[in-house]
């Protein structure tokens, strides 16, 4: 009873704290990050609001998560090892939104020029046992298809655009191919394993062959946890632990014996009364 | 008023009292009372949201260098495979379980097994690894009957495929009505936890089930 006393008065006081505006804490607003590296052969510091974050960041390589306060951040991106002085590979000012995952993808535009696309990732729950399969096209190349299992699993894909499904867990064999054909084959295939609960974030990266430059076509992979779904334990069927039963019918017997006694012992107060 | 009237009206006035005082008690004991007995909070669950948070940073990013995350790879999950709970006598085997098709509902193992929710975490790897077992079944106790009586402490060890073990520590005990149960408890981000779930609270006999999950969580031993 003492427990239940604490638990109302701690629940008035968390009204009352509620009820002062401005004690909300930022952090309930913080978004996540992480930095993708899609572009082959440059290793790359990171500037964030000009503090370098991330020193020698290697292509093809994925670092977060990183929890910031929404709001606009200026991201510079340098050669590893220019000073922060020098011209950047990339600028760009990016917004985070209140509580959004963002993944900052540094990559070829569809031209070849590095540009730097925040890509809001769905970490909305999947039906149970399943995971979601989200392919990004940041590559310098044309519209793709991706092919999963040998089939077209999205179609025409341009640089910059992103599809997504929700799989039963398990491994898709994954090809993307020039959109309406199914060779020759540019990337793949890559077994790439669906987790359930999890989102498998494939960025098909560099460009192919031009000239002397042999081709850099690739894949990233990037795994983020999604929001868990409700689920359901059954695991009782005999009902020998059972906390509340025989409890109610004896409080009540009780109560009905005490009100019994409180209705005569009045009655016979008020006779006495009226008698005296 | 004569002695014997006195007496008479003090007799009375004494049952009055007492037997409001037994009907404000036991009332008070029905309105107040934890709807489960047996099971009372201890510990703290501390919900987990997806995203893992390393830190909270100032507005301007200091420079620090953070961990790479490795590139996926397929299955490279060491499932458990036994649970040992010295405090209450569970010394078990442990059986993946997935999904009842079509439902949202885990597979449960026979009343002896425990099982390991395989599309949930691993057991010391990031996230919830969720271990359930039977409170009872067919008459007789299940692995999980005490599941409620850990206390925050209590070590438990989990063995793993590749032979090596994993040791735990009870950090909290909760129990929440089968339709309240938090998602969260299934996450695959957040802090490595390790989560015990049972049945609990009253029996539904016409559904021949019990009203609640009996939770309980522990942390990897430091």
């Amino acid at each position: 009873m003492v427990r239940k006393m604490m638990v109302v008065c701690l629940g008035l006081g968390i009204l009352a704290a509620l009820a002062i505006p401005g004690t909300a804490s930022a952090a309930e607003n913080d978004g996540t990050v992480y930095v993708v590296h899609g572009i082959p052969g440059v290793p790359v510091d990171v500037y964030v609001n000009d503090a370098e974050t991330l020193p020698d960041f290697q292509p093809a390589t994925v670092a977060g998560p990183l929890t910031l306060p929404a709001g606009d951040y200026n991201i510079k991106i340098l050669a590893a090892g220019d000073p922060a002085t020098g011209t950047p590979v990339i600028e760009k000012t990016v917004t985070l939104p209140a509580r959004a995952n963002v993944s900052l993808v540094a990559h070829l535009d569809a031209s070849g020029t590095p540009v730097l696309t925040a890509f809001v990732n769905d970490t909305a729950a999947a039906p149970a046992g399943e995971g979601r399969l989200v392919v990004r096209h940041t590559a310098a190349a044309p519209a793709v298809d991706v092919l999963a299992n040998g089939s077209p699993a999205f179609t025409n894909v341009t640089n910059g655009q992103e599809g997504q499904v929700n799989l039963p867990a398990g491994t898709i064999s994954a090809s993307v191919v020039a959109t309406g054909t199914t060779t020759p084959v540019l990337i793949g295939p890559a077994d790439v394993p669906v987790e359930a609960g999890m989102a498998t974030i494939v960025y098909a990266i560099g460009a192919p062959a031009s000239g002397s430059d042999p081709s850099t076509l690739g894949v990233v992979t990037q795994q983020i946890p999604l929001t868990a779904s409700a689920m359901t334990v059954n695991t009782g069927t005999s009902g020998l632990l059972d906390g509340d039963r025989g409890v109610p019918t004896l409080a009540i017997a009780g109560i009905g014996l005490a009100l019994a006694a409180f209705v005569v012992s009045i009655g016979g107060l008020r006779r006495s009364r009226t008698t005296a | 008023m004569d002695s014997d009237r006195t007496g008479r009206f003090r007799i009375l006035t004494m049952t009055a009292a007492l037997s409001a005082a037994v009907i404000v008690v036991v009332v008070g004991f029905l309105v107040l009372r934890d709807p489960s007995p047996r099971v009372d909070r201890v510990g703290t669950l501390t919900p987990s949201s997806g995203a893992t948070k390393p830190a909270s940073p100032a507005p301007t990013v200091p420079p620090v260098t953070y961990p790479t995350v490795p590139p996926a790879t397929a299955s490279s999950t060491v499932v458990p495979t036994s649970l040992v709970v010295p405090s209450i006598g569970i010394d078990a085997p442990i059986d993946g379980v997935g999904i009842v098709a079509g439902t949202d509902e885990i597979e449960v193992p026979p009343i002896e097994r425990v099982g390991w929710y395989r599309f949930a975490g691993t057991p010391g790897g990031p996230g919830s690894a969720v271990l359930l077992g039977h409170i009872d079944g067919e008459g007789r106790q299940g692995v999980f009957f005490r599941l409620g009586s850990l206390e925050p402490g209590d070590p438990l060890q989990v063995g793993l495929a590749d032979g090596t073990t994993r040791s735990f520590t009870v950090v909290g005990r909760d129990q929440f009505p089968k339709a309240e149960l938090p998602p969260d408890f299934f996450s695959r981000g957040g802090p490595s936890r390790l989560v015990l779930i049972t049945c609990g609270g009253s029996f539904d006999e016409s559904l021949g089930r019990y009203r609640d999950n009996i939770v309980v969580v522990a942390e990897p031993a430091s």
